[in-house]
C-alpha cells in the first residue's frame, strides 16, 4: 500500500485526472484560522477522489463529504475553536489540477460554504436534509 | 386566542407574498406564483366567515387602524370579532398540489437556474442571492407577460451573500459573513462616507465585521452576527451643499454586554432590540428621541434547544431553535411549530400581511396568520413591533412627485415624528388637509398605494 506524506504531490491522473497535495497547514494543531483534519491521509484522499468522481466541482473549488454505512455525515475535522466539521473542500490554487484540501468551516467563512447545486444533489442522495441545506447557504449552524 | 392557518402540500425552498401573489419555488428549481386573494376567497364558504378570513389573510393591516381602536374599547363589538375569529381558528384550511395549481398565475424556471438562498421583493423588483451573486428582476409583472418575474435579471453584484433585507427606504442590507455588513442603497443621494465596493451597482460597505443577518431600525441597521459580536450601524441625516439630504454612516456600537466568550443571539427590528437570554429575552427600546432605554430582562421561556436565528413581527418574536420554531406572542404566551424548518419569514413591512407567518417544512408550506395583536395596547406591549399611528396636517402635497408630501422644512417633519427620518410617509387622507400618517416610513410598494 502506497504510504502519503505531506506536501507531496500524489498523482490520481489515472483515477481523476488530477493530482492532490494533503497540505500540512491543515495538519499542524494550533494553526491560526485553519482547521485541520482528524481523519486519517488515506481518508482524505479517498474524500477528494469520490468528491472529483461524483463531480461535486464548481469551477476550481469542490466539496465533498465523509459517510458511514447508514448515510450519516462523519466528522472530517476540527476548526481553530475545537468545533466539529463535517464538510471538506478541496482547491485547485493555481489552476493546474495540483488540489488540496481541508475541513470547511462553513459558519465562519463565508467561501467555505458548499453550492446550492452540491448542496441539492447531497439533500437528493439522502446525505442532509433540505432544511440543513437552506440553513448552511445561511450561515447558520445545524446538527449535520 | 390561536393562530389561523393555511396549509399547502409540496416540496418548497423559499416564499414571498407581495400584493396580492403567493411566491414559492419549488425544490426542483420551479417559480410558482399563485392569486393569493382567489386562494382565500376559496375557503370562504359562508358569508359569515367572510370578515374573519378576509383580516387573518387578506387585509391584516385593517384591524389596526386608528378608528377601530375604539370600536375594540365596547366589549360587545370585540367579542363579536372574537367570536368570528374563534369559527376559522378551528377549521383546518388545506390544499394538495392539485387543488393548488387552480391559483396558478404563473410559473417558470427560477431565474438564473439556481435556487436562491435568500430573496426579497422590493418595489414590485425581486432580489435574490446565491453563489453567483445578488441579482434583481422585475417582479408583479401584467398577466400578459410571459414569465411573473424577469427571466433574465440583472447582476448587481458578485458577492456570495448570506442574506438580504430590504428597508421600506430604497435600500437593502447585505449581509455578507466574515466580508462583513454592506448596503445597496438605491436612494438619489448616496452617502458620501461611506466606501463603494461596486462601480456599477450603489453598494456600499457598512462594517467589516461578520455579518450573519441584518434588519433595519428607522435610519440603522442592527447586524446580527451567528459566530462574532452583534452590533447596530448607525445613521444620521446631513445636508449636503446642494441641501439635499444624505443619509450618512454615524458610529458602530454594541448594544448588549459581551460577557467573556459565549456566544449569544441578538437582533434588532424597528423599534426593538433583543437578545436572547436563558430564561426570554433582555429588550432594548429604540426611542423616537433617538435614545436607547437600559436593557429590560423578560421571563417568558426556557429555552431546551440550541437557538439559530431570530425575528421580529407586530404579533411577536420567532425563535428558530435547532428542531422547533417558538413563537414568543405579542401577548406573552408561546406558541411552538415543530420542524425541521426549511425556511420561515414574516413581512412586517408589507400593507396587508404583517400578521402572517410563512413555514416551509419537508413537504408543506404552513402560512399563519396571529390575530391577538390587533386587541393589545400597543404602548404597553413588551414583545413584537409596536404599531403606531400619528395624525398630522400636510403642508403641502407634491403634484409633481405623488409619493411625497413637501413640509416646509426637515426640521419641522423630524419634529412632527419626533425622530430623525426620510420625508417620505405612507399617506392616507381623512378629511381635508388632515392625514393619518403610519409612522413608520412608506412601504416598497408605495407607487401604487398613495390614494389619489
Amino acid at each position: 500500500m502506497k504510504r502519503y506524506i505531506t506536501d507531496e504531490e500524489i498523482d490520481l491522473t489515472e483515477i481523476i485526472k488530477r493530482k492532490y497535495i494533503i497540505s500540512s497547514q491543515h495538519r499542524k494543531i494550533g494553526n491560526p484560522n485553519k482547521s485541520i483534519w482528524k481523519i486519517s491521509f488515506r481518508a482524505e484522499v479517498k474524500c477528494f477522489i469520490w468528491t472529483i468522481s461524483e463531480n461535486w466541482i464548481n469551477q476550481t473549488e469542490a466539496w465533498g463529504v465523509k459517510i458511514d454505512k447508514t448515510n450519516t455525515l462523519e466528522i472530517v475535522g476540527l476548526n481553530d475553536n475545537g468545533e466539529r466539521l463535517k464538510i471538506a473542500k478541496f482547491v485547485d490554487g493555481n489552476g493546474n489540477d495540483v488540489w488540496h484540501g481541508y475541513p470547511a468551516d462553513y459558519m465562519n467563512k463565508t467561501q467555505d460554504r458548499p453550492t446550492t447545486t452540491i448542496l441539492k444533489v447531497w439533500v437528493d442522495n439522502g446525505y442532509i436534509s433540505k432544511s440543513k441545506m437552506s440553513k448552511i447557504r445561511r450561515g447558520q449552524p445545524c446538527n449535520l | 386566542m390561536q393562530p389561523v392557518n393555511i396549509t399547502i402540500d409540496g416540496n418548497y425552498y423559499d416564499c414571498q407574498i407581495y400584493r396580492g401573489r403567493l411566491y414559492l419555488w419549488t425544490f426542483d428549481g420551479v417559480l410558482k406564483v399563485y392569486d393569493w386573494n382567489e386562494l382565500v376567497q376559496s375557503f370562504i364558504k359562508k358569508d359569515t366567515d367572510k370578515i374573519a378570513m378576509t383580516f387573518c389573510f387578506l387585509d391584516g393591516n385593517y384591524l389596526y387602524k386608528s378608528s377601530l381602536i375604539e370600536l375594540f374599547e365596547d366589549d360587545d363589538f370585540k367579542e363579536l370579532l372574537l367570536k368570528k375569529f374563534a369559527v376559522v381558528e378551528k377549521t383546518n384550511f388545506h390544499l394538495s398540489e392539485k387543488q393548488l395549481a387552480k391559483f396558478l398565475f404563473g410559473q417558470q424556471d427560477t431565474p438564473t437556474g439556481i435556487l436562491p438562498t435568500d430573496t426579497e421583493i422590493y418595489s414590485n423588483k425581486l432580489y435574490f442571492i446565491h453563489e453567483k451573486g445578488l441579482f434583481s428582476g422585475s417582479a408583479h409583472r401584467r398577466k400578459s407577460e410571459k414569465f411573473p418575474v424577469n427571466s433574465k435579471p440583472s447582476k448587481l453584484w458578485d458577492c456570495n451573500l448570506l442574506s438580504i433585507k430590504a428597508n421600506r427606504y430604497p435600500q437593502l442590507a447585505l449581509s455578507g459573513g466574515n466580508e462583513g455588513l454592506f448596503e445597496l442603497n438605491m436612494a438619489k443621494c448616496l452617502p458620501s462616507n461611506l466606501e463603494r465596493v461596486e462601480k456599477t451597482s450603489p453598494i456600499f460597505q457598512v462594517s467589516k465585521e461578520h455579518s450573519s443577518f441584518s434588519n433595519y431600525l428607522s435610519l440603522d441597521i442592527y447586524n446580527t452576527s451567528l459566530v462574532e459580536n452583534s452590533f447596530l450601524a448607525r445613521f444620521k441625516w446631513e445636508k449636503t451643499q446642494d441641501e439635499e439630504l444624505q443619509r450618512n454612516f454615524n458610529t458602530s456600537v454594541t448594544m448588549f454586554k459581551v460577557k467573556g466568550k459565549k456566544h449569544f443571539l441578538s437582533w434588532g427590528v424597528e423599534d426593538k432590540m433583543y437578545k436572547v437570554t436563558d430564561s426570554g429575552f433582555e429588550i432594548i427600546n429604540y426611542s423616537k428621541t433617538d435614545e436607547f432605554t437600559e436593557p429590560k430582562s423578560v421571563d417568558l421561556y426556557d429555552w431546551n434547544e440550541r437557538i439559530i436565528n431570530g425575528g421580529t413581527a407586530y404579533f411577536g418574536n420567532i425563535v428558530e431553535c435547532e428542531n422547533t420554531l417558538v413563537i414568543i406572542k405579542s401577548d406573552g404566551k408561546p406558541f411552538n411549530i415543530q420542524g425541521p424548518i426549511t425556511r420561515w419569514r414574516v413581512y412586517p413591512r408589507s400593507k396587508n400581511y404583517e400578521n402572517h407567518l410563512h413555514v416551509i417544512l419537508d413537504n408543506e408550506i404552513k402560512i399563519y396568520s396571529f390575530n391577538h395583536d390587533y386587541f393589545l395596547n400597543q404602548e404597553e406591549k413588551e414583545i413584537g413591533i409596536q404599531f403606531k399611528f400619528q395624525n398630522i396636517n400636510v403642508k403641502k402635497f407634491n403634484h409633481q412627485n405623488r409619493n411625497r408630501f413637501d413640509f416646509d422644512s426637515h426640521k419641522e417633519l423630524q419634529d412632527l415624528r419626533g425622530e430623525k427620518t426620510n420625508p417620505l410617509f405612507f399617506i392616507e387622507p381623512v378629511l381635508g388637509h388632515s392625514v393619518d400618517v403610519v409612522s413608520d416610513p412608506p412601504r416598497p410598494d408605495i407607487d401604487s398605494d398613495i390614494p389619489f
